[in-house]
């Protein structure tokens, strides 16, 4: 049975972290979109202002 | 005269749309139909839910990784193309290589698997029983299939993303219409979800081997990566495609292997033992016997998903595989020939052409599933390399990069990946003889190739810095200072302090002189903008030479921080002193567009002279913030001070001391301060900071004083933006100035070592 329980968790939580990750880079890839220039420095200091 | 270089490229075909379903077109192959009994057999009802599981996590954060190189380097190449950025000529070609024969082979692979699935299936309808052995059509439907979809990949990108993505989108389709079925079932059969009892019959350990030849499955994201020549905007889509397909892929096989579980009722007719033991009975045949018991004609329909999902998967492997033989020939890796492009169809003609040697090859001469394993192999180790570039590209080159996309949570993300894929390899120890054997003689033969022909002929890469004159003097002992020198205005302002900073030891200067070459010149023509350069050095040459021994180089480049950095590693240069005219120009930088990656990046001490002309210095001040740049910035004033009459202030400022509670108290900090400079011939005295703005109080203490010398740090503040107390006051100050950092502790190690 803990082997169902621990199964079940570590299934909820890949696939829940695999949208949250989907979820927060499409819109990172949409707010870069936005940007002009687009270098690191350039997306860090955006994401701070 | 020079022959004009004439440049051919690909047109931009392909959508967000075309891009996904060429990527999920290459993960949901017939391997997974033919996986999903074989995970069940080996790691048990749940061992196969949460192998899926797992590694659609896994497989996402090598596809951020893809995703963020592809948004920046978007061109037709892959894992070849990041590697060349990040790693240079040899290993670059290595893994173009590698990447051409794993996709071709790949593709093979598919062709046999769609080979028999039609064969089996003709015979069950009875098409085939003139014919004594059936199975002997196997090898020349497997070539005709090759064949069809070589001429559908020489019709041009848009026929190849739109024939994959319909055929994609009909097997995708089927596969979410069997993950349905299987929940609603369980919701009005709950008994069914007894056949997950019990989860892990084996234990967490054979979850390894499963994910092990199931991983590789989530190979789709290098196929998008191919196709960064012919998306339409690529900085968007490439990203988003590769993320999107993982998903969506991982989804579906979780989905899947659920329905397959919970397909057969305990007891059944036909059924003996626990049904997860009776699907894994059937191995390979396994998924077809469940989903059969599930929906009506399951086993004809599955027949013709994996038909469908074959050909689809072999159209994208061949399509990856020619643009990875493409980008070889592009870069003269491989001769010109494999660059050359169809003026109609705007395909790479030569590279498809050697692809599908490649492919037919296999598929009619050797035993093709054994030779599979070699792919997997080979595909482990290029997105173990993906990995490692997107560390080293990040770290190198993010001031010149454009991109569209970030990994998140970097580095823990690509480290998290290359440490699965060392345990993965591990499990491919169980390869067959024989892909044992064709793995080493492709590699080798690529080895050969590189050493006999590729590595004098290859064109130099807008990335790479090129020495243009360089003297060496044998490697002494000496501390190893290196000068760039830019502006012959104040080169012998540089020389003169680093005369200063250099007297107190036996040292060697290294003068650079870094050629910045704009992006519209080629790089072969950078000689022409050597000339002011070398005013400047020929300078400070004259100055020093005297005095110390010196060595000149003149570099060019695209990027003067990259080179810099670069020289300082090649070097091991032990301290770099640099000239700031004290104003940033552009305003994303706090101390300057080339001082800021430098001061990051550069694995030395470093010294950063404003202001100081060729003065003496008297009464120096060193405001003290509690980092470790504070002992090195003293040092550096006591060089700078005149030893006879010359006197150091040091002067903690508030709260400085904060960072070490806990561990040092403030006064045991100082005390120990101090004790490093009490024997020195400069008197070093303290004084305590007034109850006010620090950069306020020592902007109004630095007036009384010839010279002020900071400790530099805070990087990741300098990177997001905010400038630290030492660049606050760098900038306001009117003395002249040093700002000092020194090179220590593990960041400075793991700076050295990537």
């Amino acid at each position: 049975m803990l082997d169902i329980v621990i199964g079940v968790v570590i299934i909820v939580f890949c696939l829940g972290a695999a949208s949250a990750f989907v979820l927060y880079s499409r819109r990172q890839i949409h707010r870069i979109a936005l940007m002009k220039r687009s270098t690191y420095r350039d997306i860090m200091q955006n994401k701070h202002e | 005269m020079n022959k004009p270089t004439v440049t051919t490229e690909l047109s931009r075909d392909l959508n967000l749309f075309h891009l996904t379903m060429m990527g999920l077109g290459m993960m949901i192959g017939a391997g997974v139909f033919l996986g999903i009994g074989n995970a069940i057999h080996i790691a048990g009802p749940g061992g196969v839910l949460l192998t899926f599981a797992l590694n659609t996590l896994l497989a996402l954060f090598t596809a951020m990784s893809y995703a963020e190189l592809s948004s920046a380097i978007p061109r037709a190449g892959g894992a070849y193309n990041f590697a060349r950025i990040g790693f240079g000529r040899g290993t670059s070609f290595l893994a173009g290589w590698m990447e051409w024969f794993a996709s071709s082979v790949a593709g093979s692979t598919y062709a046999i698997t769609f080979a028999i699935y039609m064969v089996r299936y003709l015979e069950q309808l009875g098409v085939l029983s003139w014919l004594p052995v059936a199975t002997l059509l196997v090898k020349p439907v497997a070539a005709l299939i090759a064949l069809f979809f070589l001429y559908i990949n020489y019709r041009g990108a848009s026929e190849t993303g739109k024939a994959g993505a319909i055929m994609t989108a009909g097997q995708t389709l089927f596969l979410i219409v069997i993950g349905v079925v299987g929940v609603v079932v369980a919701i009005r059969d709950p008994s069914r979800l007894q056949n997950f009892q019990p989860f892990l019959p084996f234990g967490w350990s054979r979850l390894f081997v499963t994910m092990g030849f199931t991983y590789v499955a989530f190979e789709g994201f290098e196929v998008i990566a191919q196709a960064g020549d012919e998306a339409k905007e690529p900085k968007k889509n490439l990203p988003k495609a590769m993320l999107y397909s993982v998903y969506i892929a991982g989804l579906t096989y979780v989905a899947v292997a659920f329905a397959a579980v919970i397909s057969v009722k305990a007891g059944a007719p036909g059924v003996t033992g626990e049904p997860w033991q009776w699907i894994g009975s059937f191995r390979e045949r396994g998924f077809g016997e469940a989903i059969s018991r599930l929906i009506p004609f399951g086993n004809f329909l599955l027949t013709l998903a994996v038909i469908f999902a074959s050909t689809s998967a072999l159209n994208a492997t061949i399509y990856s595989a020619t643009r990875a033989s493409y980008a070889l020939g592009r870069d003269r890796m491989l001769p010109e020939l494999f660059a050359r492009i169809a003026k109609r169809r705007k395909t790479p003609w030569f590279a498809l052409l050697a692809t599908g040697l490649i492919v037919l090859l296999v598929v009619m001469v050797l035993p093709t599933m054994d030779v599979a394993s070699s792919a997997s192999l080979m595909f482990l180790f290029l997105f173990f390399l993906v990995n490692l570039c997107v560390i080293k590209i990040r770290l190198n080159m993010s001031d010149e990069l454009q991109y569209g996309y970030l990994t998140p949570l970097f580095p823990l993300v690509p480290l998290l990946a290359i440490s699965v894929q060392v345990v993965l390899v591990a499990e491919l120890r169980h390869m067959s003889l024989i892909a044992l054997i064709v793995a080493p003689i492709w590699i080798l033969a690529g080895l050969l190739i590189y050493m006999l022909y590729s590595r004098s002929r290859a064109l130099p890469s807008e990335g790479e810095i090129h020495i243009l004159e360089e003297d060496e003097a044998p490697e002494g002992n000496e501390y190893r200072i290196m000068v760039p020198v830019a502006n012959p205005e104040n080169a012998l302002s540089l020389v003169w302090n680093t005369h200063k900073i250099g007297s107190s030891r036996p040292s060697r200067i290294k003068l650079l002189h870094m050629v910045p070459v704009p992006d519209q010149v080629a790089l072969g023509d950078a000689e022409t903008y050597m000339t002011e350069g070398r005013e400047g050095i020929v300078e400070a040459m004259l100055y020093l030479v005297q005095r110390f021994p010196i060595t000149t180089t003149f570099r060019y480049c695209r990027n003067i921080a990259r080179g810099i950095t670069s020289a300082v590693r090649e070097r091991n240069v032990d301290l770099l002193i640099m000239g700031w005219h004290g104003k940033s120009g552009d305003r994303r930088f706090r101390i300057g567009s080339t001082l800021d990656p430098v001061i990051s990046r550069a694995p030395c001490n470093i010294v950063i002279v404003k202001g100081c002309g060729s003065k003496a210095f008297k009464n120096v001040l060193v405001p003290l913030f509690g980092e470790l740049n504070d002992a090195f910035a003293l040092d550096t004033a006591e060089r700078m001070v005149q030893e006879k009459d010359g006197a150091i202030t040091a002067m903690p400022l508030r709260g400085a001391a904060r960072k070490h509670r806990g561990i040092w108290s403030e006064e045991r900090y100082l005390e120990r301060l101090m004790r490093r400079v009490e024997h020195r011939p400069v008197k070093v005295r303290l004084k305590s900071t007034p109850p006010m703005d620090p950069v306020k109080a020592v902007l109004r203490e630095s007036k009384s004083y010839d010279l002020v010398v900071l400790g530099l740090s805070g990087s990741f503040l300098r990177q997001v933006g905010v400038p630290t107390l030492s660049e606050q006051i760098a900038r306001q100050c009117s003395t002249p100035l040093i700002l000092a950092k020194a090179s220590k502790g593990l960041s400075a190690l793991t700076k050295r070592w990537i």
